[in-house]
């Protein structure tokens, strides 16, 4: 079933451009950074904007199943048992992101891409997930450290910014919108 | 062998029961909107009944360890990712059950897409997103088979295969239901269901009756004579 | 014309900006009292008018990605669009009208928001606004627009709304990117959401001071050549 899973992510070609052009720009991003500001760890800075790219690839790895095609159907007669569909699905998402954040030295894309995943699962619309996704990391997270700044180890991305405040809140979140897209899919008809 | 025992969803299906025996094509009739697909959707363990239960070789789909192996079903649409080729959509469906990789080309050529294997879903035409979902209903080679409105989409020369297909796979001893709007189909059996209830069952002459047609039939029982 | 905004589809995604947006605004602006205990903010209202744009970038997204969704399980290819193509064949003019339709709902929908909220931030804050100056209020609606054309156009150039999404999200985050860009040279000031948001801020962020009806101009010949660019691809493209 892992290996189907797998499958599934390799041959989807718009997960293949999101992961590549995720690279390429922080590659870039992190160039740029570097020659801004020397004294910053450039991969990290960069990463405060291409994490949206690691938003993309988990909520595209979710919501491949629910666009035009009906494949979720296809999915679920292969693979009747959801509980088991969805544990199948958590450890495909955590080790092709692993592989792909690889580079970056950190696990905070492994945080992101699993809010993206559960957000894609509970929305069932790419277009949705992103824009909530986004709006979610770029503007509210920001709105809140900035008017309230006591909230920072309870935002998902704090651990990008200060490493030792935001582990927490790093693994709550995606464990929160996991659980909560496992649920819901769990009771929903398909 | 399928079994429907008093399946029921709110307002949709009320304590429908039937069932669909070896060897022999179940046409399972009614009118759009009496809950054919409702009842098959429970049946494949898509959709939940309020009551009742619904079971394949006496056990309810969910719990069948590798259920292409045993049951083929074809839903709306091919099931396949549009971005995806056939072949590829059809190599994760193998690997989900332990199927062998060989298997692929066999009933890519039996629905005969050898030719567009390659090609991405997404971008065949309604005839051929049937058949790759037929294909990959096939692929586990199912001794029940399970197709929801199988001729939509499909012109004549596909009609004609699709039927001579069904029969012969009764004269293999599977299981066939299928569920239509269409009457002229070559059936043993016959359910036919109105407004989420079975109106009549049994073998198709049965049902026919006094009828002069399996139609006419049809007509008077679903009450859309008054057409 | 406009008839073509009754599409259901687009309906709800224009709703769903027109309330986004205005919402963003409110419940931010209660906010910046905190704020400003600390520092003085001079384009205070005016700034806060950055995150209603992301109103304009849905509505310029979904009035294209919307007619690319397919309506149908069995027949993926086909879409909307086939069905606005075949109610209006000349391509041409149903750019011109759906560019159209989307400026003058993001017009109305940013002059509101922007009314509101400069006024709301004066009512609220009178020692620290600014001066409600309507053509500042003008600026920064045109901006908007100019903004939703831009998201419109990039869509229609890719047929793909979660690109520009994530584009233009990331790029008005915190800081944006074209910003950064600034550091390494200074040309990326005349980027197209930079220029532009010199129409209407004058404390802007960057080294570089470009007059708002430079701004103005530069920013507007982005669109227009980037509409122009999305309108030749979308005549030769089947549908």
């Amino acid at each position: 079933m892992i290996g189907a899973e797998l499958l599934k992510l390799v041959t989807l070609p718009s997960l293949r451009w999101a992961a590549g052009l995720t690279w390429v720009a922080t590659a870039l991003i992190a160039l740029a950074a570097h020659h801004a500001a020397p004294s910053e760890d450039p991969i990290r800075t960069a990463l405060r904007w291409t994490q949206a790219g690691f938003l993309v690839v988990g909520v595209l790895a979710a919501t491949q199943e629910y666009e035009p095609g009906g494949q979720i159907r296809a999915t679920l007669l292969a693979a009747p048992r959801r509980p088991r569909l969805m544990a199948a699905k958590g450890v495909t998402v955590i080790a092709a992101v692993a592989v792909l954040a690889a580079p970056t030295g950190t696990l905070y894309p492994l945080s992101v891409a699993l809010v993206g995943a559960g957000l894609g699962a509970i929305l069932r619309s790419a277009l949705a997930a992103v824009a909530a996704g986004l709006i979610l990391y770029l503007v509210v997270c920001p709105l809140m450290l900035g008017r309230f700044a006591g909230s920072a180890p309870w935002l998902p991305d704090t651990e990008l910014l200060q490493a030792e405040r935001g582990a927490v809140a790093a693994v709550a979140w995606p464990v929160a919108a996991v659980v909560v897209a496992a649920l819901v899919f769990h009771r929903r008809n398909a | 062998m399928i079994s429907i025992d008093r399946v029921s969803r709110s307002r949709i299906l009320h304590e429908v029961s039937f069932e669909a025996r070896p060897g022999r094509v179940t046409g399972f009739l009614g009118p759009n909107g009496a809950g054919k697909t409702s009842t098959v959707r429970i049946l494949l363990g898509l959709d939940r009944p309020s009551a009742g239960t619904a079971t394949i070789n006496n056990r309810p789909y969910a719990s069948l360890p590798r259920p292409l192996t045993v049951v083929g079903a074809l839903l709306d649409g091919s099931g396949a990712h549009r971005a995806r080729s056939a072949r590829a959509h059809l190599r994760w469906m193998a690997a989900s059950n332990g199927l062998p990789r060989a298997r692929i080309g066999e009933v890519l050529e039996i629905v005969g897409l050898t030719e567009a294997a390659r090609k991405r879903a997404g971008r065949f035409s309604l005839g051929m997103s049937r058949r790759l979902g037929l294909a990959a209903a096939l692929l586990g080679d199912p001794p029940v088979l399970v197709l929801d409105e199988p001729f939509n989409g499909l012109d004549p020369a596909g009609i004609h295969w699709m039927r001579e297909f069904l029969s012969r796979c009764a004269a293999e001893g599977r299981t066939v239901l299928l569920s239509s709007h269409l009457l002229d189909l070559p059936v043993d059996d016959v359910v036919v269901i109105n407004r989420g209830r079975v109106v009549a069952q049994g073998t198709a002459a049965e049902v026919r009756g006094e009828h002069e047609s399996l139609e006419a039939a049809f007509l008077s029982l679903t009450g859309a004579a008054s057409w | 014309m406009r008839k073509l905004l009754g599409l259901p589809t687009a309906w709800v995604g224009l709703v769903l900006g027109l309330i986004a947006a205005p919402a963003l605004v409110f419940v931010n602006t209660p906010g910046l009292r905190r704020a400003l205990e600390s520092g003085q903010i001079a384009d205070l209202g005016y700034e806060n008018l950055g995150i209603g744009l992301l109103g304009a970038l849905i509505l310029g997204v979904v009035t294209v990605s919307s007619e690319y969704t397919s309506t149908s399980d069995d027949a993926p290819d086909a879409r909307q669009m086939t069905a606005t193509l075949l109610a209006m064949p000349g391509r041409s003019r149903l750019l011109l009208a759906k560019g159209t339709a989307l400026s003058l709902v993001v017009a109305v929908q940013g002059a509101l928001t922007a009314s509101a909220t400069v006024l709301l931030t004066q009512a609220m804050l009178p020692k620290y606004a600014p001066p409600f100056e309507p053509a500042r209020i003008a600026a920064a609606v045109l901006y908007w627009v100019l903004l939703g054309l831009l998201a419109y156009a990039i869509t229609l150039i890719f047929r793909n709304g979660i690109i520009t999404l994530t584009v233009f999200i990331v790029n008005s985050s915190v800081v944006s990117v074209s910003y950064l860009l600034t550091k390494l040279t200074p040309w990326a000031a005349y980027l197209p959401d930079i220029v532009g948001a010199h129409m209407f801020l004058r404390s802007n962020p960057g080294e570089v001071h470009i007059p708002p009806v430079t701004a103005g101009l530069v920013m507007t010949a982005w669109v227009a050549a980037l509409l122009a660019l999305a309108a030749k691809l979308f005549a030769r493209r089947p549908a």
